[in-house]
């Protein structure tokens, strides 16, 4: 008895949800990229907002910066927020940005400070 | 030749091991091993899994300030050689190496100082939190050990008789004990 492939159908699902999950052209956006955006819509005293594409959904008009996802309508995005996906991203947000740097002071390397070769000429 | 460090669990990447994984604002992330590679993938923060360098000395299980961190450094200008400072460097690695090694000692065993007597305590407070729990299986111990007790004696009482010894006196013995242990 058995499956003529030799394995338990349905045996490769979690690989292959791992994998979807990991392509590249799905890839959804870090942390620190989130986190980046927000920081710099905070500089500007801009929020972010896109123009009018087609090719987004809903046109680009409804975005969730937390996410970085688009939605079709006010009521997709309200939804949305109210999810614990939403809510758990951003908790994450709001923790400190985990660096290459933070990486390296980890396992003990620290960075040199000296003074800079071609001081600016005044 | 740079050995660089892995971004998630802060191991050095050798040459030829590990992967680079290039995002597609142009910032490049080092992983020394699939495992490390497959956690990011996973959105994991490196703070929060525990067996990452980063979660370790945030958490304060390893030594985190000291002034051997001072040596590995990260040089972006290139140092003149110098044959003189390049022994002396290589006899300084295996020294600093050493008094590393024996402060991170010092200091693992000040954290488990008092751990054996915590663990004591807890068990201590577990036990008397979910004693209704344990009562049926002490017992069930001890009938258990009734039953060794007095299989053991009829055993011992009829191997006397084999040999053919007064079987009466063990028993008599055996009931003085029972009853000495009831009463």
């Amino acid at each position: 008895m058995g499956n003529p492939q030799g394995r338990k159908p349905g045996a490769r699902s979690k690989l292959k949800k791992y994998k979807r999950k990991t392509w590249l052209c799905r890839r959804a956006k870090d942390t620190d990229q989130i986190q980046d955006e927000i920081t710099k819509a905070d500089e500007a005293g801009k929020p972010i907002a896109f123009d009018y594409d087609d090719e987004l959904p809903g046109g680009g008009q409804f975005y969730c910066v937390e996410t970085g996802k688009h939605f079709t309508d006010a009521k997709a995005l309200a939804d949305h927020k109210k999810s614990r996906y939403y809510k758990r991203r951003c908790k994450e947000l709001k923790e400190e940005k985990y660096t290459q740097g933070e990486a390296e002071w980890a396992s003990g390397m620290t960075k040199e400070k000296l003074p800079p070769a071609h001081p600016p000429k005044k | 030749m740079r050995i660089e460090k892995c971004y998630f669990c802060s191991s050095p990447c050798y040459p030829g091991h590990g992967m680079v994984f290039v995002r597609n604002d142009s910032k490049q992330f080092r992983f020394c091993r699939s495992k490390c590679h497959r956690n990011f993938n996973k959105k994991r923060n490196p703070r929060k899994v525990a067996w990452t360098k980063a979660y370790r000395k945030t958490r304060g299980k390893e030594m985190a300030v000291d002034k051997t961190f001072e040596f590995e450094k990260r040089r972006n200008r290139p140092v003149k050689y110098d044959r003189h400072l390049m022994g002396k460097t290589i006899v300084a690695m295996a020294r600093v190496d050493e008094i590393r090694g024996a402060r991170e000692e010092r200091f693992f065993a000040n954290r488990m100082k008092d751990a054996k007597a915590e663990k004591k305590k807890q068990a201590r407070v577990e036990i008397e939190q979910s004693i209704e729990l344990l009562a049926p299986a002490v017992a069930k111990r001890e009938e258990v050990m009734r039953n060794v007790v007095d299989r053991a004696r009829a055993r011992i009482a009829s191997r006397k008789k084999a040999r053919g010894e007064k079987v009466e006196t063990s028993n008599a013995r055996s009931v003085t004990a029972t009853a000495m242990e009831e009463g």
